[in-house]
């Protein structure tokens, strides 16, 4: 199974997650060289290097509001050429990098991942609704569980080899896991040593007039107002409103 | 008129307070700038005890209410945008919004960000929707002002593009709105086909067997709530799982360092100082935070039942005179709770006022079988000017012929001398007396009905 993973981001989870699903390749988006993330990438595991730049990149990959739409447009288009549509990138301040990368593939997305894994495929009992596992056994990919963080506890999710995983930024212990894992199987692949490959915008196949124009800016001259959170009186007022979020126990450990 | 969404979202079967502030915050954008507000809410596929959602996200701001529909809403514990995509985009395909907003949960941050991408629209996370000025006002998390280029951009008269904005709003942020109104229910069908009727989503394929979820492993109290600075002192009976998440919510006691947004969507700060990132601030001296960290671990750690956020009863009546508002016309917004139990004038000025007149001094209209009075909220008393009512020339009906019977029981002003006088002079129409009985119809018995029969 071949994957992309974003690297040079915190602290390259992606591509060490990447490396661990599959054969992976590593891109960076950056006008920098030595290329940051890339050459650890490869110990981590990738088998090809991918640094992604053209000088028509250098205004718009500065602007904040719309870099992520950006690097999304790229990645896509990168995923076309290499016909590969399992992504991992890193959970972004804006968090729109991931999602905006899935609908342009057009795939599924899944974000706030903490680990992933290949596991074997399992058919799901007759009578329910087709699943992604079925899905994944007819077109043969390989079937991936995805353990994503959300406010009631972590779900784990199945599904076919085909989508955008946003790993969040966390030094978690299945991060750890996943760098060994990864440095152990991708052993024999850094043998090749592999070479960092430049791609422009031409030989991705579009202009700089297919780049995405950012929907939003800034007011100029910039102005800000200040937004405040809110301010409890004592800490009984807090912890209610804690518990309230959602954040008191679960039924299960009141009992306990 | 501008339609502004609001998905709300439950946990363990109530509604989340985020959801709840950022319908608040939507109500006065709408107030304000004449926007409808929508609350969606996904239909449960058991009905529950509990309050009728309708009337909750009323009394809590919304206009209407969308119930959300489809199969695979509830399939799983927590929204995820594969699920609701097909109910997401039919809704918008019926109300094409103005602005979309979530509260800043684990799920909308997998379902705006992807939302705005098919829509076309722009996605501000963790920013912020004001109205200064009688301008809507898009800020970022920083509170930096933002423009949509394209909605400024106009040629050759042709009106610039409005792109929808997909918003998440922080807990904390805003306060909630409460009124008196009981919202309208709408229903939105479940349509595949709909998204094809959206321009941006014609060349767009929904996608279909992604990712499902197989179990769902609750989190353990300190892996929901983590503390930098000092720590708490939470009771945690469940095993910690191995490999570790980061906590949803960061509590941060004193100088500590700042909590990362992108990890944690409820941030903390406990300390003497005020903590520009966070959404929740205490203010305590520096002296007392180990003796908070302990205390706030407790009360987190406490297996009493959560108090449910009450939803608010009827507004008093205001009394109060509004100063600086020279011309009553004029609309008064305000930042605090919207109060609608004062009635208004429609374009109908003549019914009204005869509706009014109607009324008793008290101001209740007399209630008969056909009209019960509102149950929750009385409308405050008014002063009602005695109307006067002018004779006006009455055709007498004809004594005898075929035009008698249409005539019969037919209610006929009295004689001006005969109405009851106000000390002016004026005559008072008494309601109670007046014949409203219906008239009975009897059947023509003239010659030219005997012809139109026969015709």
């Amino acid at each position: 199974m071949k994957v992309i993973a974003l690297a040079g981001v915190a602290g390259n989870l992606a591509v060490s997650m990447g490396a661990r699903l599959g054969e992976c390749t590593a891109v960076a988006i950056t006008a920098e060289t030595p290329v940051p993330g890339l050459q650890e990438a490869q110990a981590l595991g990738a088998s090809q290097l991918i640094r992604l730049w053209d000088p028509a990149l250098t205004e718009p990959v500065q602007d904040p509001l719309g870099r992520e739409h950006l690097q999304a447009t790229l990645l896509a288009v990168l995923c076309r050429r290499l016909e590969i549509r399992f992504v991992v990138v890193p959970e972004t301040s804006e968090g729109w990098l991931g999602p905006a990368l899935a609908e342009e593939l057009d795939v599924p997305h899944v974000t706030g991942v903490l680990d992933a894994e290949i596991v074997a495929p399992a058919v799901p009992p007759s009578g329910q609704i087709p699943s992604a596992v079925s899905r994944a056994l007819a077109m043969g990919l390989p079937t991936v569980r995805v353990q994503r963080r959300c406010l009631s506890g972590i779900q784990r999710l199945r599904g076919p080899a085909i989508g955008v995983l946003s790993v969040l930024p966390v030094a978690a212990g299945s991060t750890v896991s996943a760098q060994s894992g990864a440095s152990s199987t991708a052993a024999g692949r850094q043998e090749k040593l592999p070479l960092i490959e430049t791609w422009d915008l031409a030989r991705l196949g579009i202009s700089a007039m297919d780049l995405p124009r950012p929907l939003i800016r800034s007011v100029l001259p910039e102005k800000r107002t200040e937004l405040t959170g809110r301010v409890f009186p004592n800490l009984q007022a807090l912890a209610e409103r804690l518990r309230q979020d959602g954040l008191a126990p679960l039924p299960k450990e009141e009992g306990a | 008129m501008a339609n502004l969404l609001v998905m709300m979202e439950f946990f363990r079967g109530a509604l989340l307070p985020v959801s709840l502030e950022t319908l608040g915050q939507a109500r006065r954008l709408g107030s304000t700038l004449g926007m409808t507000v929508y609350a969606l809410v996904p239909l449960p596929p058991q009905p529950t005890e509990d309050e009728d959602i309708t009337v909750r996200c009323g009394r809590f701001g919304a206009d209407k209410v969308m119930l959300l529909t489809g199969d695979s809403l509830f399939v799983e514990h927590e929204m995820r945008f594969e699920q609701y995509s097909d109910a997401l985009v039919a809704a918008c395909t019926m109300l094409p919004p103005r602005l979309f907003l979530m509260g800043d949960t684990p799920a909308a941050r997998d379902i705006i960000p992807r939302l705005a991408a098919r829509l076309g629209g722009a996605y501000v996370a963790r920013g912020a929707a004001l109205a200064q000025s009688q301008q809507l006002v898009l800020c970022d998390s920083s509170g930096r002002h933002l423009r949509i280029p394209l909605e400024s951009a106009s040629s050759d008269g042709i009106p610039p593009l409005t792109v929808p904005v997909m918003m998440t709003s922080e807990a904390g942020r805003y306060d909630m709105a409460w009124g008196d109104q009981d919202a309208e229910l709408m229903i939105v069908p479940p349509n595949d086909e709909s998204a094809q009727t959206i321009p941006n989503l014609s060349t767009s394929k929904l996608v279909k067997g992604g990712f499902v979820e197989e179990t769902l492993e609750p989190l353990p109290l300190p892996l929901r709530v983590g503390s930098q600075g000092e720590s708490l002192a939470l009771s945690s009976p469940a095993p910690l799982p191995s490999g570790g998440a980061p906590p949803v919510c960061q509590i941060s006691f004193g100088k500590a360092a700042g909590s990362d947004a992108i990890l944690s969507p409820w941030r903390v700060s406990i300390g003497s100082a005020v903590e520009e990132t966070a959404n929740y601030q205490l203010i305590l001296p520096e002296g007392e935070l180990a003796t908070a960290a302990k205390v706030l671990g407790g009360l987190l750690s406490a297996s009493a039942p959560v108090t449910p956020i009450a939803t608010p009863g009827p507004l008093p009546a205001v009394t109060k005179e509004l100063e600086g508002f020279d011309d009553s016309n004029e609309f008064t917004p305000t930042a605090e709770s919207w109060d609608y139990s004062a009635d208004t004038l429609n374009g109908d000025e003549e019914t009204t006022a005869r509706i009014r007149a109607a009324m008793g001094a008290d101001g209740r209209v007399p209630v008969t079988a056909a009209y019960a009075a509102p149950s929750v909220v009385t409308p405050p008393a008014r002063p009602v000017a005695a109307v006067v009512i002018p004779a006006r020339p009455v055709n007498t009906p004809p004594a005898t012929g075929a035009g008698a019977a249409m005539w019969e029981g037919f209610a006929t002003m009295p004689d001006e001398e005969d109405l009851p006088q106000d000390e002016d002079g004026n005559p008072i129409f008494d309601v109670a007396r007046a014949d409203t009985a219906p008239v009975p119809i009897a059947p023509p018995s003239g010659s030219a009905s005997k012809k139109k029969e026969g015709a």
